[in-house]
């Protein structure tokens, strides 16, 4: 018997016929969503080797690889869907995908690196919260596990903001705010533009992919994030974001101009994201075809 | 006249095992820290016995007689079996070799150098030698792999190197600890200490391209698990290490073959093969080298043998392992890992 | 096991019960059945906590000590607390029924039994990889419902699950 979502869509599972557009639309969110983990994850991988202790390393190190196996756990079921795991970077590097806005920057510090972490993490977890409810079951799946290794991540950004905070000088500590006053508008763009006006025109709404708007998660979000930061004891600058007595969540809003053009690639470390990847196929192709070819 | 040490990581210990003997010298180590010297000392010396007494005494804190003083306080310079890094000589080994009973040996010049640099000269058990050189080879490695999670050579190989890395670091860290060191001393001791003092294996050195990173997981997890084989018995601890390490070496020999066979990378693949087994002799070269590090050391290459591929240069014996080895490879890892860590007081991290 | 055995050993301390509860910081299961919890004893004001990573590298020790500290603060006020880590001797057998369960819903197996798929029991499942998301992962993929998963094992697990990785990345 097929199950349904909530707003009574057919589900489905890996063989079940499913239409065109339902398949298609699956493998998309899937390979966008490797990609975007194996790319992502580079911004944190640079401060590995400055991670300042044996337990943050290995933390970080536990963190970057995790995202890595979120990576290959979205390319596996992008793969059922027809799309091989190999072209998911060549695509990138061609041009043909993009990776999201966050990822077009670099932290400029350790004390900038806690609240980044914290933001995109907690932003990361309520996408997933939101397309672990669509019609593709597998993928679904996947997200709910995902999710919930992210929150242990959400762990990990928290303590480490909260221990440079406790623990760095003034200068340390401002270098904190700045941090999260720089991420905030990159995250608030990275929910996606507004669309409460538009999303019942979405087709990937309609055949039931993407369950939420980006306006729905953002004001969630929010209401999540802002006062953990008030509780680590910064402050939030109404001009940034603030809440009206109605419960909803004004913010500065995105430069969607902007943001366009980091995600064409002109953001700070767009370039260098690029070349990384790049480098690392270049160096590595004919290793990779000696494991293949012999094993 | 007299002359005072100036490495000042070196602690002096004093014991005193009943209220009616006398306070001896029990040993030296090197430890971060006067916290973590207590710490070390307690665990390295106060297992065996009830101690009455425990001194620790920073040696740059001692007056101690140079060379024109020989014959007033001779043993007190000597220790042989001090190492920088790392405390070698627990109570019961001590009890076989005293103190008094070894000849004098100072160099000409008593300030030549202050620890011994004689290995082959040096006492104390050698597993308890080994470990802490092995730790200092597996934290690098493992800081290396890690780098190489975002190298993407597969999604598969992303994972292994990953969890390779991180179980690298933790056995390091793992061996500190069943050596006594709290976290915060195991920090010190891998982010704090100058290169100086370090006494990687010259495999280190040569982790730089894939095929010779390869080849140094290999020897390296080779080297780990034969022995943690010789306590796995006796604690849980060793064995985990040993059956991770197992698996590791697994990994590595998946590597080595398929390296070797490919033709488009067997050249490459066979250069790195020669060079690495060539610096691997001095994996179990941190201390005396006596029946035991032999054995050890034909089971390691063994085990390299083992792997498949023929062109292994592996020294037939044991090789010393020396200071100042690792090159841009260690210091790069040093330097990098200090760069935050400088800027915040002691035990801030986690 | 004879009465008088049974009589002498001490029952559990009612804060083992405490730490048991502890959910872990990854997976929606608790500490006691993921069979993590060795001992909980008091002696002398301060209670001894004796915990057993499933793996020498597990990063979520630090979040695991922070909760298991936070429980007993709120269980059993002022009292000093010492976890101490039991490194090496965690073992897949030491999941408890209800932890085979909770791991079932939330994506997992367990090294040590031929696994199967946890959404929907079909045995149809290949090895994604020797070497999963977190060190004490292997992923597998399920043909049947094409569903991703991972067990949990100790070290070399993948040897004692009889199943060949016919699914390797790329062409």
């Amino acid at each position: 018997m097929p199950t349904a979502t909530a707003a009574g869509l057919r589900c489905y599972e890996l063989w079940d016929p499913m239409p065109d557009e339902v398949r298609e639309g699956a493998r998309r969110f899937a390979t966008v969503q490797a990609l975007n983990e194996l790319v992502g994850v580079l911004p944190f991988a640079e401060w590995l080797d400055r991670a300042p202790s044996c337990t943050r390393r290995q933390m970080l190190m536990a963190k970057v690889q995790d995202e890595v196996g979120h990576g290959h756990v979205a390319a596996r079921v992008a793969e059922d869907l027809g799309m091989p795991r190999e072209r998911i970077l060549v695509d990138y590097l061609e041009g043909r995908s993009k990776v999201h806005n966050i990822f077009h920057y670099s932290f400029a510090s350790w004390e900038e690196f806690g609240p980044g972490l914290l933001l995109m993490n907690s932003a990361a977890i309520f996408q997933f919260r939101s397309l672990m409810k669509g019609v593709y079951l597998p993928y679904g799946r996947a997200l709910r596990k995902i999710e919930r290794e992210e929150s242990f991540h959400y762990q990990h950004a928290l303590d480490l903001t909260h221990e440079v905070l406790t623990h760095g000088d003034a200068e340390q500590r401002r270098r904190v705010q700045e941090g999260f006053e720089t991420w905030l508008p990159r995250v608030l763009a990275y929910l996606g533009p507004p669309d409460t006006e538009t999303l019942h025109a979405n087709r990937m709404h309609q055949i039931g992919l993407k369950p939420d708007g980006n306006d729905e998660l953002r004001q969630a979000w929010l209401s999540k994030i802002i006062p953990v930061f008030e509780k680590l004891g910064m402050h939030v600058d109404p001009a940034l974001a603030r809440q009206l007595p109605s419960g909803e969540w004004e913010f500065a809003m995105p430069d969607w101009a902007e943001v366009k053009k980091v995600i064409a690639g002109g953001g700070p470390a767009s370039q260098r994201r690029l070349d990384w990847v790049r480098g690392a196929l270049d160096r590595n192709t004919r290793y990779r075809r000696a494991l293949r070819g012999v094993a | 006249m007299p002359h005072v040490p100036t490495d000042t990581d070196v602690y002096e210990v004093f014991a005193q095992t009943g209220s009616g003997s006398p306070l001896n010298h029990v040993g030296s180590l090197v430890a971060p820290r006067r916290d973590a010297a207590w710490h070390l000392a307690k665990e390295t010396y106060g297992r065996r016995d009830d101690l009455f007494r425990l001194w620790v005494v920073r040696r740059t804190d001692l007056i101690v007689s140079s060379a024109d003083d020989r014959g007033l306080l001779a043993a007190k310079t000597r220790m042989p079996h001090r190492q920088p890094g790392f405390p070698t000589t627990r109570r019961r080994d001590r009890s076989a070799a005293p103190d008094t009973a070894a000849p004098p040996q100072q160099q000409p010049d008593g300030a030549a150098s202050g620890p011994c640099d004689d290995p082959r000269g040096a006492t104390g058990p050698a597993p308890g030698r080994l470990w802490p050189a092995l730790a200092e080879d597996l934290f690098v490695l493992g800081n290396r792999l890690g780098e190489r999670i975002v190298d993407y050579i597969d999604l598969e190989e992303s994972l292994a190197v990953g969890s390779i890395g991180q179980e690298a670091l933790a056995h390091a860290e793992t061996i500190l600890t069943l050596h006594g060191f709290d976290a915060s001393a195991a920090d010190a001791h891998f982010f704090e200490r100058p290169q100086e003092q370090w006494r990687v294996s010259r495999v280190i050195g040569r982790l730089g391209d894939w095929p010779s990173t390869v080849v140094c997981g290999l020897v390296i997890a080779a080297a780990v698990s034969v022995l943690a084989e010789e306590r796995a018995g006796d604690e849980p601890a060793f064995a985990a290490i040993r059956d991770e390490q197992l698996v590791h070496l697994d990994h590595w020999r998946r590597w080595v073959r398929a390296l070797a066979a490919w033709p488009e990378t067997s050249e490459e693949f066979t250069r790195a093969f020669t060079e690495v087994t060539h610096c691997a002799g001095d994996l179990f070269g941190a201390g005396p080298q006596d029946a035991l590090t032999d054995a050890l050391h034909a089971r390691l290459a063994a085990l390299v043998g083992d792997s498949g591929v023929p062109g292994s240069r592996l020294p037939h014996l044991p090789v010393p392992r020396a200071a100042g080895t690792g090159g841009s490879v260690l210091a790069d890892c040093l330097a990098r890992g200090r760069l935050v860590r400088a800027h915040y007081a002691p035990q801030v991290f986690l | 096991m004879n009465a008088p055995a049974a009589a002498a050993t001490p029952p559990p301390d009612p804060l083992t019960g405490v730490v048991a509860d502890v959910r872990d910081p990854e997976i929606d299961v608790t500490l006691g059945d993921l069979g993590v919890v060795r001992s909980v004893s008091r002696t002398d004001g301060r209670i001894v906590v004796r915990l057993a990573p499933t793996r020498l590298s597990c990063p979520a020790r630090g979040e695991i000590a922070r909760r298991v500290r936070s429980a007993l603060t709120d269980a059993a006020p002022g009292h000093g607390i010492q976890i101490v880590w039991e490194r090496g001797i965690w073992q897949p057998a030491a999941v408890t029924a209800a932890g085979h369960d909770a791991l079932r819903t939330a994506g997992y197996r367990v090294a040590g039994t031929t696994p199967r798929c946890p959404y929907c029991a079909g045995d149809d499942v290949v090895r994604a990889g020797r070497f999963g998301g977190a060190v004490c992962k292997v992923p597998y993929d399920c043909r049947g419902c094409g569903s991703p998963f991972d067990v949990i094992g100790t070290a070399g697990c993948s040897a004692v699950l009889p199943v060949p990785d016919v699914r390797q990345g790329g062409s």
